[in-house]
């Protein structure tokens, strides 16, 4: 059975107006798909689409209209017991924003872990950061900076460390390149897929680059206006997109033909 | 004689921590109705060299040696006489660069009379003229920016840059806040215009597929160094400097899949504090030898490499 399966999930958005009928927006129109433990499913879309939405959805910040999230054997909803959350995490698009300037790397990364009450000591604490830190390509010592110390690429390290640092088994990545240059995008998504193999995670990868999705993807969902349009594994999608908006994307993308 | 000549330019900063050298020995050549792209990583220089053209560099900073001319007249003691008019400019995002609470017509028509000697109705008739353009219907002048779609707004923002017929527009990362299927139709758009009008065109950027795909001419920046120019064809296939060529291997392509690592350039570019000596990229090269770490390379037949010297 899939490690994630997202069940015909909708999501409507109502504003109440004073005169006149409310407004209601759908954001996603009966989304169902699987992933496989330890596999890429990577979502494609433009903005406004419904992909940001969905990992809400899915990482249990918000909760469906209508279907459900199941990772594990565990539903998903906002009010969730603590312990189902510690296997899920999430990588964000920009790491100028999602890393606290006031916090030292060492307080970031270990946030999970006081919260999850997973350690005990500060010992324990020190040895658990310094091998996260290890792990995502920076060094121990790193801890008592803070995040202006470190470049795009860096700072997108330790958002991984932090994402690792409960020991999660999902993690939902939201655009975790899009904010950085290309050389600096190499590494990350090498880094990102190196783990993905030590660690044997599984990943919900969102984006709106196809030559990204092209290298990190085992399966892809193409999403427009909430809408789940054509979903294949990745070869397949390349070679032979059944979908219009599929073919029209894949048409526009801007993708760099080396002979 | 080219249209646009950038000779030997430097950008210098002077701050508390000693002088920074934003932009170092840059060179090249724009001919009319030309597309050239200037693609390197942030704080490479790209911008820095778009707006040492336009004049728009802010003290402390200063164009400290160099020239940059235009029909083979210096520009750098009075850019005001050709910002807006001569040289205009796309910025990256058209919601800050369009005036909120003005229509769109009134904002081309400023841009008209200022610019041109058109007045009232002509120019009224020429802002309907470049509305036409841009696919945009003409009843919509009197639509304010917040009306339109980031696609059609940047749209408008390239009407406003050809509003006074420039020779040449900079366009700043034009297309990095919108979505794909939208950047290809004003790339598009802003090229078949530009081949029209004959107007010239330097699209800095950071993504190689917009530079593959919508370029004649690309100059490849590295920390305030221009390291390598040539045409798109030569850049993409058959890159020479070391740093063309990581950060060609470094794109991700349609050749790649799951199982494939990308190429990845070791370590990161270096802040304009600590440009290391001689060849600034050395530290990461593959193929550094003692002579890199000695001298700077300056830019000889396209490519600035002590590797390509000796052959």
């Amino acid at each position: 059975m899939s490690f994630v399966q997202i069940q015909a999930v909708s999501k409507t958005f109502s504003k109440r107006r004073l005169i006149g009928k409310d407004s209601h927006v759908e954001a996603l129109k009966n989304v169902s798909f699987s992933i496989q433990e330890g596999q890429t499913y990577a979502l494609v879309g433009e903005s406004g689409s419904g992909k940001s939405t969905l990992a809400k959805i899915v990482v249990g910040v918000d909760d469906a209209s209508a279907g459900q999230v199941i990772i594990g054997n565990n539903a998903i909803s906002s009010h969730m017991p603590l312990h189902y959350r510690r296997n899920i995490q999430m990588v964000f698009q920009s790491p100028y924003a999602s890393l606290n300037p006031r916090w030292r790397v060492g307080d970031l990364v270990a946030e999970p872990l006081k919260a999850f009450r997973l350690i005990n000591g500060k010992q324990q604490r020190r040895d658990r950061v310094a091998e996260l830190l290890e792990q995502v390509g920076l060094q121990a010592d790193d801890a008592i900076k803070y995040p202006h110390q470190f470049s795009g690429g860096q700072r997108q390290r330790i958002s991984i460390a932090r994402a690792l640092s409960s020991s999660p088994k999902f993690i939902v990545c939201d655009e975790p390149t899009s904010a950085l240059d290309v050389s600096v995008q190499a590494q990350v998504l090498n880094l990102l897929k190196q783990l993905q193999n030590d660690l044997n995670l599984t990943y919900l990868f969102i984006t709106h680059d196809l030559a990204v999705v092209k290298t990190m993807a085992h399966q892809i969902g193409v999403l427009r206006q909430g809408e789940l349009v054509e979903e294949q594994p990745a070869q397949a999608l390349f070679a032979n997109p059944q979908h219009s908006y599929t073919q029209n994307l894949l048409q526009a993308a801007p993708v760099l033909k080396v002979k | 004689m080219s249209l646009l000549e950038v000779d030997e330019l430097c950008v210098e900063f002077s701050t508390r921590r000693g002088l920074l050298k934003a932009l170092n020995q840059v060179s090249f050549e724009l001919e009319k109705g030309e597309f050239l792209g200037m693609v390197g990583e942030s704080g490479a220089g790209k911008s820095m060299t778009g707006n040492a053209i336009l004049g728009l560099i802010d003290a402390p900073g200063e164009i400290a040696s160099g020239d940059i001319r235009l029909d083979g007249k210096s520009i750098v003691d009075s850019p005001e006489k050709i910002r807006g008019s001569r040289i205009s400019m796309i910025f990256q995002d058209p919601l800050s660069s369009l005036n909120p609470l003005t229509t769109i017509g009134d904002q081309l028509i400023e841009t008209i009379e200022l610019h041109t000697n058109r007045r009232g109705a002509a120019a009224k008739q020429r802002a309907i003229e470049l509305l036409q353009q841009i696919d945009i219907d003409a009843d919509r002048l009197e639509a304010y920016p917040h009306q339109f779609s980031g696609g059609m707004r940047q749209r408008v923002v390239i009407a406003l840059a050809m509003a006074s017929e420039p020779d040449i527009i900079i366009a700043d990362e034009p297309t990095t806040a919108l979505d794909v299927s939208v950047q290809a139709q004003v790339l598009d758009l802003l090229r078949s215009l530009c081949q029209a009008e004959g107007t010239a065109v330097i699209l800095i950027t950071h993504d190689m597929g917009v530079i593959g795909n919508w370029t004649d001419r690309v100059g490849v920046m590295y920390a305030g160094s221009l390291i390598e120019i040539g045409t798109t064809e030569q850049i993409i296939q058959a890159p020479r400097h070391p740093y063309t060529q990581g950060l060609i291997a470094s794109t991700p392509t349609m050749a790649a899949d799951v199982s494939t690592n990308l190429y990845q350039i070791p370590g990161n570019m270096p802040p304009l504090t600590a440009i290391p000596e001689g060849c600034a990229f050395h530290p990461r090269c593959p193929k550094a030898e003692q002579q890199c770490q000695l001298s700077t390379p300056p830019l000889v037949d396209q490519v600035a490499c002590h590797l390509w010297r000796d052959a």
